[in-house]
């Protein structure tokens, strides 16, 4: 697994803020009715698909959910790309047809954010197999939320990917709730990780707050599936800022005193600390990302504003290739 | 939304009118209650004004066309507004004939194959059988379907086209509607309402013309004793010969209620009050204004009346009320040195008085000196159907009586 | 030219695609049969070769990475076919009987017939879903569906049903090239039906209709096994004189309109086969596009024979009776016949 350099930890930090900004921006947009249709955001979860995704090129796939902002930043997708879809312009990455639910850019190895819960999986065992059929090192990655985990998907696809070792990394999000219900009343096992050992491949929970954690995990899992070794499953324990919706009024949360300590750390600031510390960047480097990161979004506002809507022609284009 | 201009309905018999003139062109502006086209139908011309304010976006139906009554002859809009569909308006001009004029070859000519269906009865017909049947201008309805359901089909059509039936003199059954049969094909106007009316009297009733003469020295000296009595103050026509005879004729249908009738569509209306209808002839066409309740009027009212009338009609003045509604009519052509003719009955009436020239006849006096009387030769024709000859002779008895006795006039 | 069995032009036209293009692979549950038994796999064999035997010799030809044995997981590998897809391979799943679409359906419903338009054109889904559908052969309520009308009625689906062997094989070419979601559905009832096929490659354009024969009278247009029924009625109708045209849809999604409608407009009279229960099937859109299409070239009511409004039975007479059959459709369709023969 390559060590974090000082360079990968800079551009790491970018795109957590990215994230943070964006999510953010996004909640305040969405308040003022300017977005249609549903928003997820993935604020205070910026750690694991950033994480993850430093691990991973444009010729990896990954596989999201409907929470899917912040892995397509992490991805390496175009912020104002994205924006404009979420505003459902022409200049949006799917051209203002798929929607904050629906965003993907496959040029980088993004298969869509999902509308379903459960879907991601198999399309990442696809990927996988891909990889495998063509003789390619590039792995799927396969993010999935802990409501995810109770799908029928979740046992045959983690199953298949076993039984063939396909290159697909199985990373739980368990942000606590699945919607509104609580992970520790849905899943009958206490953790999402243990469930691997049934599929004999690795299993591990893991601390989703603290970057360095999910980037070392991740990078272990990774390197195994590009190995040819098979599939891992590794469970991030980590916390969404925002409700599972814009609207939710969220009245299901701080249920213990233990939760509202996880929900009270922030990851952003935990990573920054962190790299301050071990010299990974300076104040100033740090001072100068956060503030272009807040400009970048924005412009990508700015960007999606000024963006013309579809052509009523497009209602009909793209349903079948020519 | 395009208002459209329709065919107005004047008077009760009118079944569908000729588009004289369209005083304005498409694409006019156009009032509300602004007169837009002028109208010949039965027997008077008529305005028709604007339903709506816009602009006259489509003539539907040209001058000299024919239309039957409540169908669009244009539109009213906005201008550049598209109506009718694309079709519609190409459709109406490629055949100016409406379905229901294109119906009347068909209809006049009915084959003994003709469908057996009641009045009103819905038809079934397969869109392309009536697409085809459109096409050869076939009235399908004259079609027998052979189909599912007794729906015509292409086949019944393509078979009723190919072997078209034989023309059939005096069609019309009593229970065909008054619609189908159409003549007057090639006239316009007035002189199609007339070809029409005369017709379906000549088709439709049994005519039986009764011919007498009436001794008119009674009511001669009648009228000169008035005359020299009253002097200036007749100045109403009142002792005309025509208002004595008209007289003479409304009591007489007083007496004899059965022949102040109506038949048609096969319904007898026997009618209290007395219509009476004065033919008129006019340089278009022969004309009939009816004074309606002429039981009540004394001669005064009833000559004023007549005269009113004759003049309105030369005028074209008559309202669409004037023309219809009538229980008997009056024809005279004395005027002419005719002495017998055999009148056409003006349905749905069941009876008409022809009246000929008055002329002096020598006769042989009850003193048995030779002398001359003033002689009416009055021509009586009847429906055979309703009146038998000798209630019909019983009632031109009455009238000559009425005549003979002219005191009875003024009663 | 050889007469060949249904199943194996399928066959044939599965090899073919494989030799010509190294991206397409098949996978699904026992079209192997025969993955990781050592005695099979010293012999290079396989046992069953998919559960009618139509993938047979396949795996031991192309070897178990084309061949794909899945475990009893239809939602999965249908979804792994889409990701496939998606990523450049050109998958060629079997789901072993259209039932089981319940199982594997959100694959096709809500991620593959959408990606190309969700993702704003950037996506290709090069997928053939093989299938076997129809009744007849005893195999009861869970395995006889015809529910090519329900994967008709997705966008960014389209849907082949070939009614002999030629078609079989050519249809199936075409769908495997197409760089679109093709669901294939095999009559496993025609399975063992003879017929001429070609041994080279060809194929048979999608959307495209077959007039098995010309009529003036009488438009039938049908699907699948339901063109020989077709095909019988307008025997028995020539006898009374009258001119039958049977027309094989071939593709039930995009059908072929252009020909259905055509054809209308010379016969005036349309009665649609279709072996799926009555309600909102491909019956139903042909007759309800043609009535509002070619309204005025219609000389009678369109006629739909189809299966009835039940599952289908298992009782062998129940069965037969389920299926429409010549007699069904002459009588069912006696409103519009019988005025043909009244006016000859």
């Amino acid at each position: 697994m390559k060590k974090l350099t000082a360079a990968k930890a800079k551009e790491a930090y970018e795109k957590m803020n990215d994230i943070r900004n964006f999510e953010n921006t996004l909640h305040d947009i969405f308040a003022k009715g300017e977005i249609p249709g549903f928003v997820h955001l993935y604020a205070g979860e910026e750690a694991v698909a950033v994480g993850v995704c430093s691990h991973l090129t444009d010729s990896d796939y990954i596989t999201s959910t409907h929470r899917g902002h912040g892995h397509c930043i992490a991805k390496g997708c175009d912020l104002k790309g994205m924006m404009a879809e979420i505003y459902g312009r022409e200049t949006g990455l799917c051209k203002g047809k798929g929607g904050s639910m629906h965003i993907a850019d496959l040029d980088k190895g993004m298969l869509g954010a999902n509308g379903i819960v459960g879907s991601g999986f198999p399309l990442a065992i696809g990927a996988g197999l891909r990889n495998q059929y063509l003789g390619t090192d590039d792995v799927a990655v396969c993010f999935f939320g802990d409501g995810a985990a109770n799908e029928g998907n979740f046992h045959e696809s983690i199953n298949m990917a076993a039984i063939w070792k396909l290159p697909v990394v199985f990373i739980n999000e368990n942000n606590t709730f699945a919607e509104s219900t609580p992970q520790h009343y849905s899943s009958a096992s206490p953790t999402i990780a243990e469930r691997a050992a049934a599929y004999n491949i690795p299993g591990e929970k893991v601390d989703g707050k603290d970057f360095m954690a999910v980037y070392e995990a991740a990078g272990k899992a990774i390197d195994r599936a590009r190995k040819g070794e098979g599939p891992s499953l590794i469970e991030y324990h980590t916390y969404r800022e925002y409700g599972h919706f814009e609207g939710d009024e969220q009245t299901y949360k701080y249920d213990s005193d233990e939760e509202i300590a996880f929900h009270d750390r922030d990851d952003i600031k935990e990573f920054r600390a962190y790299a301050l510390k071990k010299k990974l960047f300076t104040e100033k480097d740090a001072e100068k990302i956060e503030d272009k990161s807040v400009q970048d979004v924005a412009d990508a506002v700015e960007f999606a504003k000024a963006s013309p809507i579809p052509q009523p022609e497009a209602l009909f284009t793209d349903v079948f290739a020519d | 939304m395009a208002t459209a201009i329709t065919m107005p309905k004047l008077g009760l018999t009118m079944t569908e009118g000729t588009i004289e003139e369209w005083t304005k062109n498409e694409g006019d502006t156009v009032e509300k209650g602004e007169v837009v086209a002028r109208i010949s139908s039965e027997k008077l011309t008529s305005d028709v004004e604007a339903p709506a304010s816009g602009t006259l976006i489509k003539i539907l139906v040209q001058e000299g066309e024919d239309l039957p009554i409540k169908e669009d002859m244009g539109y009213i809009g906005e201008a550049g507004e598209e109506v009718g569909g694309a079709a519609a308006a190409p459709a109406a001009a490629e055949t100016p004939a409406t379905p229901a004029a294109e119906a009347a070859p068909v209809a006049a000519t009915p084959a003994p194959a003709v469908p057996e269906r009641k009045e009103g009865e819905r038809i079934f017909v397969t869109p392309l059988a009536r697409k085809i049947a459109a096409e050869k201008g076939i009235d399908y309805a004259a079609v027998t379907g052979t189909g599912g359901n007794g729906r015509i089909t292409r086949r019944d059509v393509e078979a009723y086209a190919a072997n078209p039936p034989a023309p059939v003199a005096a069609p019309v059954a009593a229970a065909a509607a008054p619609a189908a049969p159409k003549w007057g094909a090639g006239l316009k106007g007035m002189r199609k309402a007339v070809a029409t009316n005369m017709m379906q009297s000549l088709t439709t009733t049994a005519q039986v013309t009764l011919q007498r003469k009436v001794d008119l020295d009674a009511l001669m000296a009648f009228r000169s004793d008035i005359k020299a009595k009253a002097g200036d103050q007749l100045q109403d026509g009142q002792l005309s010969i025509n208002t004595l005879i008209t007289r003479a004729a409304i009591l007489a249908l007083q007496e004899t209620p059965q022949m102040n009738s109506n038949y048609g569509d096969g319904e007898l209306k026997h009618i209290d009050s007395v219509n009476i209808g004065e033919a008129v002839g006019l340089p278009e066409g022969l004309i009939v204004p009816i004074i309606k309740d002429a039981q009540n009027m004394n001669l005064t009212v009833l000559g004023r009346e007549l005269r009113h009338v004759a003049d309105l009609a030369h005028e074209g003045g008559l309202t669409p009320d004037q023309m219809s509604g009538g229980t008997f009519t009056i024809t005279n052509l004395g005027g002419e040195g005719i002495e017998y003719f055999t009148p056409i009955i003006n349905p749905p009436e069941i009876g008409i008085l022809g009246v000929g020239a008055m002329a002096k006849e020598l006769t042989l006096k009850d003193d048995g000196q030779i002398g001359t009387t003033a002689k009416l030769p009055l021509s009586l024709t009847f429906d055979h159907q309703i009146i038998d000859g000798q209630q019909a002779a019983q009632f031109l008895g009455k009238i000559a009586e009425n005549l003979q006795n002219p005191y009875k006039l003024i009663l | 030219m050889t007469k060949i069995a249904f199943m194996n032009a399928i066959n044939q036209a599965l090899d073919q695609a494989m030799e010509k293009d190294d991206k397409v692979f098949l996978m699904g549950e026992d079209i192997l049969g025969g993955t990781d038994i050592k005695h099979l796999e010293e012999k290079n064999e396989d046992s069953w070769g998919g559960c009618f035997g139509v993938t047979k010799g396949l795996g031991p030809k192309y070897g178990k990475k084309r061949v794909i044995d899945t475990p009893i997981s239809e939602q999965s590998y249908m979804g792994a076919a889409v990701g496939a897809a998606v990523t450049g391979l050109r998958p060629v799943p079997e789901l072993m009987f259209s039932d089981f679409i319940g199982v594997s359906f959100d694959s096709l419903l809500t991620q593959g017939s959408k990606m190309r338009y969700m993702f704003g054109g950037k996506a290709k889904l090069p997928l053939t879903v093989r299938t076997t559908i129809g009744a007849g052969a005893s195999a009861a309520a869970q395995h006889s569906g015809a529910y090519y009308g329900i994967f008709a009625s997705i966008p960014g689906i389209k849907v082949v049903v070939p009614s002999n062997p030629y078609d079989a094989k050519g249809l199936l070419l075409s769908a495997i090239e197409e760089d679109n979601i093709v669901v294939f559905c095999e009559d496993k009832t025609l399975y063992g039906v003879k017929g001429e096929v070609p041994e080279e490659y060809y194929t048979i354009p999608l959307g495209k209709a077959a007039v098995k024969r010309e009529g003036k009278d009488l438009s039938i247009v049908t699907i699948g096994k339901m063109v020989s029924v077709a095909m019988e009625v307008a025997d028995r109708l020539e006898k009374e004189g009258i001119d039958v045209e049977v027309i094989d849809l071939r593709t039930v999604a995009p059908w072929d309109e252009e020909t259905v409608i055509e054809s209308v407009k010379k016969t005036g009279r349309l009665i649609v086969i279709d072996e799926a229960q009555p309600h909102n099937n491909t019956a139903t859109d042909i007759a309800a596009t043609v009535t509002d299409k070619a309204f005025d070239y219609l000389d009678g009511p369109i006629k739909r024979v189809t299966a009835p409004n039940t599952p289908v039975p298992f009782a062998t007479n129940l069965e037969q009776a389920y299926l429409p059959t010549a007699d069904r459709v002459i009588e069912e369709s006696a409103e519009i016949i019988d005025d043909l023969k009244s006016s000859k």
